[in-house]
């Protein structure tokens, strides 16, 4: 009898508890039905990076790259019978302006996904809209960590991070160079840090820290303060992260000044345009780079990937010159195809998503596997180190 | 609420804690959800008023500038974080209404560019837009340059941020409030019972005392009561608990009434078998009027007459005498009254002697006498010859006295007859005189040899039962007659200091003067006693002295002998004490004084000195309803 | 012969005085032991009747007063019924004589002429025994006079012994006239006796005084002897 009462009295106050509570649960207009972007013969792509500017270099080189392998494809019929459209702003590595060019990208654009962004700031700014329109970003040109933890499941990082690259310069000052003073010189802002704290865990590992840091603000070229202090602490080594400009002024101030460590710069730098503003003040200096170098020589069986993006680049766009930055773009737009391709003619985000997480152990022939999957939203893991020679970025081996 | 009368007490007790704890909690609920609710809601507009406000002062240069970009820039950065989950958008438009920067990454919301448009950008408004698919806050800012509105900025708050906490918060509360419902519904289960058990097992025992089966053992009663109360407490439980108390007081009220039902069960059943098979037989008769209101087969077989018969008749008609013989009426304090040796009839006529015992009580609510009646025909037969044996005794005593006595006046008739006849044979003529005064003597002395022998006779004759009117002096003046000499030979002064005006008393004239022998003999024995053992300087004295104290005729015997030791003064009373050596008395004398005396409803006792001498002193109720005046005196 | 009686009955002082004027005796009375005592030392009478049982003083002791007189009277004491001890008692004190109320003719007369014969003789006899052989030879007459008393032991057993008891039928113990006795003599005439009877001699009392006979019946010696009586005087 008491039984009997009791569970009545606690369904009678389940049931009042339910009625209070009880909404309708939330319409969302998004969905894995979402076709957005996707008419029967065109895939919108969009991307903003910076075209213009003192980073100008970074976003031209790498849409070259991509739209080379881009419109070779299209130019074969497309993925499935669609031709991917790809509209690129200029953000001119404002992340404002970024921020406001992805908005129309896709808003106004109504873009099926984003691709080739360069540059960490301007990343970063628009990581809430990509999570709030649920569209993937295919390709940054940055390493930053921002991006890849806590793992986004719309951010496709394709290249390695900084934090990578820091390591294996760090590797090779520490260990190869047998250095135990290393300084850090770095771009006062997202990317700048995102480098550093690469370093100091790099570092950490050998039980040192950077005997000097030293910055300057993004977009300027005042890095003599940087200088002083990192001149003053005797540094054998030092790890910069931040573009080619105020890099290149930097090491020929130190030349000048007749400071010689061993000068190491991320990848993001653009190698290419540091070592043409270096010119002979450019030697030895390290760049790591997250794809191999762009040349067929003189590598006794050139890589193939590397291969078909000269190829590529050299038929449609015959006055650039490859580069790393253009190479990079080229994996981007590779994976991008690829992810299209294994997504089927049922194009969704959603499925373009799930394609993107079955490429495990996939080259895109560069002997550098690309796997997403269950890992960190991250293709490449290699990192390759070059020595400016004779104006030329060289591997070392 | 004729459900919730026909409730045991413990439902009542749970349906009432139950419906109180949910309609407080309700209460709570709604006062808590309306409060909430409206400073949620004021809280998210304000803090929606006060973002659109920090916008504006942000947005202002580049309203002016239409620079698109960092005011699409600045409404995204207005959403960062948590604020997110309330700002559902942020739309920056110029004074005209147009958006120039907004947050609506996905799409527009529907109609929401009208909204805009509409807006007066001039004032601070908050409207509610519900519309399908969204449901927000729409909160207007507008941006000034001085006086001059120059654009305004558009904070759409969600509501579902609101709705959303709200039931959060609510289901938060109902659980709380379920959760608080179940452990009271359990709490409130448990106080009822741990109320209403013990009550329901009080009242089960209290149904069984009614009745009357008090096999109640108080471990069965605090075990029952105690098992009902909570579980966890085992043995002994909390002496103050008021659960505990009442089981205590119960247990002591039932052991008591226990105890006083057997006690009174005992009691009535010791009386019916008193009353049904006693010995005696008993009446039970009305306080005034002794009219009989019931009697025991006893006294039925007694009386000899039928139960029926004897109810209705008075006590007193079974009586030889009427109810004034009866003496001592008895206060209204007194337990009992007796009376002894009274005289009853049977039915058949034959008489019964009685002893009487009375003793007020309530009978059927009444205020009756229980009137206990010994049969003691044999006793008194039995005592009669007692008192016989004894005066057996006292003649044996008075026989030697007697026959000296007798022997006198034999003597002279013998001695004037001898003469006669001697003068006869000598042929010798007698004197006329002499003649004359032997015939004389001769008849004197046969008259006084009659006399003492009539003295004798009317000693030894058996007392009738009736007792009489009598005065003491007569038995004294009788028994001086019968030993007054005799003691005088014995050089004892016999001394009577009597009363003229003593009260008559209600009483045998054999006995009393039974009574006087027996003191005056014992008086002349320990007067003797001194006389042979010790030195004396008076001569032997026995003094009766009778006079009237009060409403009583008091009788007193005193000599001068030997005296009682102290220690002895409780034993003379013995049946077979005596001092005096064998074969000299068998010691029957006081006693069987002394019943005589009870008879009589008189007092005896004794004051003595040894060496010096002892007073017997007897005090008999004067008997006031004679047929003479009873101050009337005589010798 | 001048006679006091006392006693303290009226009826019977009267009664006794008659008698004993009809007898000739000259009669004065008392009517208690005082005035008695006082009456016997002014009289000086030759016998005095005294009753025992009186209020004050007591026969008994008018009894050792008036013996204690110079010339002492002889003494009958009166006794009532039923006083035997007293009467021995009176005996020993020096009594010569009892009689019993109610007094009978006989024993006033025995009592009169004993106290006569006493009072001529001179004073207070010995006790002594004449042993004699009288008629047939079987038997043995033993004559007593005097008063026998506990001393006289000596006197009869030398007497018996003397008497032989060989071929004796018969003892016959004869009273002489001045025979008293009192209650020694009496336990010491039965301690005698009883061998002889024992030894199967018939005993035989002769002429004891009729007053006695009573005292010897009650000493148990009307088991032992016969009692044959003396012819009465006139």
């Amino acid at each position: 009898m008491n039984i009997f009462r009791y569970l009545t009295y606690l369904l009678l106050c389940c049931c009042i508890s339910t009625c209070f509570s009880c909404s309708p649960p939330p319409q969302s207009d998004l969905g894995p039905d979402d076709t957005r972007g996707v008419t029967a013969d065109e895939i919108r792509i969009g991307s903003s990076l910076a075209l213009k500017g003192h980073a100008g270099y970074l976003g031209t080189q790498m849409l070259q790259g991509a739209m080379s392998y881009i419109l070779h494809i299209n130019s074969q019929g497309g993925i499935h019978g669609r031709k991917i459209n790809l509209t690129a702003l200029d953000d001119g590595y404002d992340p404002t302006r970024c921020l406001y060019n992805t908005q129309q990208l896709i808003l106004e654009e109504q873009v099926f996904a984003l691709f080739c962004y360069v540059g960490t700031p301007t990343t970063v700014r628009i990581i809430p809209l990509v999570n709030e329109a649920k569209i993937p970003l295919v390709g940054m040109f940055t390493g930053a960590n921002r991006l890849r933890s806590p793992s986004n499941p719309f951010l496709i990082n394709i290249r390695a991070s900084y934090y990578q690259e820091t390591q294996a310069a760090v590797d090779y000052m520490v260990k190869t160079k047998g250095f135990d003073r290393v300084a850090v010189f770095y771009q006062y802002d997202e990317y700048g840090f995102d480098g550093l704290r690469g370093t100091e865990l790099a570092l950490q590992k050998y039980g040192l820290i950077p005997v000097a840091k030293g910055s300057y603000v993004r977009g300027t070229l005042d890095v003599e303060a940087g200088l002083e202090t990192i001149m003053a602490s005797r540094a054998q080594a030092v790890v910069m992260i931040g573009t080619y400009d105020p890099c290149a002024k930097f090491i020929i101030l130190a030349r000048q000044n007749g400071f010689f460590p061993l000068f190491h710069n991320v990848s993001f730098v653009g190698s290419k345009e540091l070592a043409r503003r270096l010119g002979h003040d450019g030697e030895g200096v390290i760049v790591s780079q997250v794809v191999p170098p762009p040349t067929l020589t003189p590598e006794p069986s050139p890589l193939p990937g590397v291969a078909e993006y000269i190829r590529l680049l050299a038929s449609h766009y015959p006055d650039t010159r490859p580069s790393f930055v253009g190479l990079e773009g080229y994996m981007n737009a590779r994976i991008l195809c690829e992810g299209i391709e294994r997504a089927g003619r049922d194009l969704t985000r959603e499925q373009f998503l799930q394609a993107i997480a079955s490429i495990d152990d996939y080259d895109p022939g560069i002997l550098n596997p690309v796997s997403f999957g269950t890992r960190e939203y991250q293709g490449l893991n290699h990192v390759y180190l070059t020595v400016i020679k004779d104006g030329d970025l060289v591997l070392i081996k | 609420m004729t459900f919730f009368d026909h409730l045991t007490l413990k439902n009542k007790i749970f349906f009432t804690c139950l419906g109180f704890v949910l309609l407080v909690s309700v209460l709570i609920a709604l006062f808590t959800r309306a409060l909430l609710i409206s400073s949620l809601t004021s809280g998210l507009k304000d803090r929606g008023v006060g973002i659109a406000q920090s916008i504006a002062d942000s947005a202002r240069v580049f309203i002016l500038t239409e620079n698109r970009v960092e005011l699409t820039a600045i409404a995204y950065d207005a959403r960062l974080g948590n604020r997110k989950d309330f700002v559902s958008y942020l739309v920056i438009s110029d004074k005209d209404g147009q958006i120039l920067g907004h947050t609506f990454t996905t799409g527009f919301f529907p109609g929401i560019r009208k909204v805009i448009r509409q807006r007066n950008p001039d004032n601070l408004s908050i409207n509610t837009l519900d519309q399908r698919g969204y449901s927000v806050f729409h909160i207007s800012v507008p941006v000034k340059e001085g006086i001059y509105t120059i654009g305004a900025v558009h904070v759409g708050l969600d509501k579902k941020h609101i709705e959303s906490l709200i039931a959060k918060l609510r289901l938060i509360f109902l659980s709380f409030l379920s959760v608080i419902t179940v452990i009271f519904f359990f709490l409130s289960h448990r106080l009822a019972l741990h109320i209403t058990r013990p009550i329901t097992a009080l009242i089960r025992y209290t149904d069984q005392i009614t009745k009357g089966d008090f096999n109640i053992l108080p471990d069965a009663v605090s075990g029952g009561i105690a098992a009902s109360g909570p579980p966890d407490k085992t043995g002994p439980y909390d002496k103050e608990d008021d659960i505990a108390r009442l089981t205590d007081s119960f247990i002591k009220m039932t052991c008591q009434l226990k105890e006083s039902t057997d006690r009174l069960k005992e009691s009535q059943k010791k009386y019916r078998s008193l009353f049904r098979s006693g010995p005696n037989p008993i009446f039970v008769v009305e306080k005034t009027g002794f009219r009989i209101l019931d009697a025991n087969p006893n006294a039925i077989e007694l009386f000899g007459y039928g139960l029926e018969e004897l109810i209705g008749m008075r006590l007193f008609d079974l009586a030889k005498h009427g109810q004034d013989h009866f003496s001592n009426d008895p206060g209204p304090d007194q337990a009992m009254m007796g009376s002894s040796k009274a005289g009853f009839y049977k039915k058949d006529g034959t008489s019964v002697f009685v002893n009487i015992h009375t003793s007020p009580s309530t009978y059927k609510d009444e205020d009756v006498i229980l009137v206990g009646t010994t049969d003691i025909s044999e006793l008194v037969e039995k005592d009669s010859q007692l008192i016989q044996a004894s005066k057996m005794a006292n003649l044996e005593k008075m026989s030697a006295g007697i026959a000296h006595e007798i022997s006198q006046p034999l003597n002279a008739i013998k001695m004037g007859s001898e003469y006669l006849c001697m003068m006869q044979e000598k042929n010798r003529p007698v004197n006329k005189d002499d003649l004359h005064m032997v015939l004389t003597q001769i008849s004197t002395q046969v008259t006084r040899a009659a006399e003492i022998v009539g003295r004798l006779k009317t000693f030894s004759r058996k007392t009738g039962f009736t007792s009489e009117i009598i005065n003491i002096n007569e038995c004294v003046h009788a028994v001086n007659k019968i030993i007054g000499r005799q003691i005088a030979l014995q050089n004892i002064a016999l001394v009577l200091d009597l009363d003229t005006c003593l009260p008559r008393v209600l009483a045998h004239h054999n006995r009393i003067e039974q009574v006087v022998f027996n003191l005056v003999t014992n008086a002349r024995d320990a007067v003797n006693e001194k006389m042979e053992t010790m030195i004396h300087d008076q001569k032997g004295q026995i003094l009766i002295h009778t006079f009237a104290d009060h409403s009583n005729a008091v009788l007193e015997i005193s000599d001068n002998g030997t005296g009682i030791a102290p220690g002895r003064m409780d034993s003379i009373f013995e049946s077979f004490y005596t001092t005096k050596e064998m074969g000299e008395g068998l010691g029957l004398g006081l006693p069987i004084t002394r019943g005589i005396v009870k008879d009589y409803n008189g007092t005896i006792s004794v004051k003595s000195t040894p060496g010096k001498g002892t007073c017997f002193q007897i005090i008999f109720p004067a008997h006031h309803k004679g047929t003479e005046d009873e101050n009337s005196c005589y010798r | 012969m001048k006679i006091v009686v006392i006693d303290d009955e009226k009826p019977t002082l009267s009664m006794f005085k008659l008698f004993l004027n009809a007898y000739g005796y000259d009669v004065h009375t008392a009517e208690d032991g005082e005035t008695g005592l006082s009456l016997c030392r002014k009289e000086q009478p030759d016998m005095v009747f005294t009753d025992i049982k009186m209020p004050g003083m007591d026969g008994l002791e008018v009894l050792a007063r008036i013996r204690k007189m110079d010339q002492p009277p002889e003494v009958v004491v009166i006794t009532g019924h039923g006083d035997m001890e007293k009467a021995l008692l009176a005996l020993d004190l020096g009594a010569s004589d009892f009689i019993n109320k109610p007094v009978e003719r006989e024993a006033l007369n025995a009592a009169l002429c004993r106290a006569e014969k006493r009072r001529q003789l001179p004073g207070q006899l010995p006790f002594d025994i004449k042993v004699s052989h009288p008629s047939a030879g079987n038997t043995l007459e033993l004559t007593l006079h005097g008063r026998l008393s506990a001393p006289a032991a000596s006197l009869w057993r030398s007497c018996l012994e003397t008497a032989t008891l060989q071929g004796i039928a018969k003892v016959v113990l004869r009273f002489g006239d001045s025979f008293s006795i009192d209650s020694s003599g009496i336990s010491l005439l039965m301690e005698q006796l009883r061998p002889i009877e024992k030894s199967g001699i018939a005993i035989e009392f002769k002429a004891l005084p009729f007053n006695y006979i009573k005292i010897f019946h009650m000493a148990g010696m009307n088991k032992m002897a016969a009692f044959v009586s003396a012819p009465s005087p006139v």
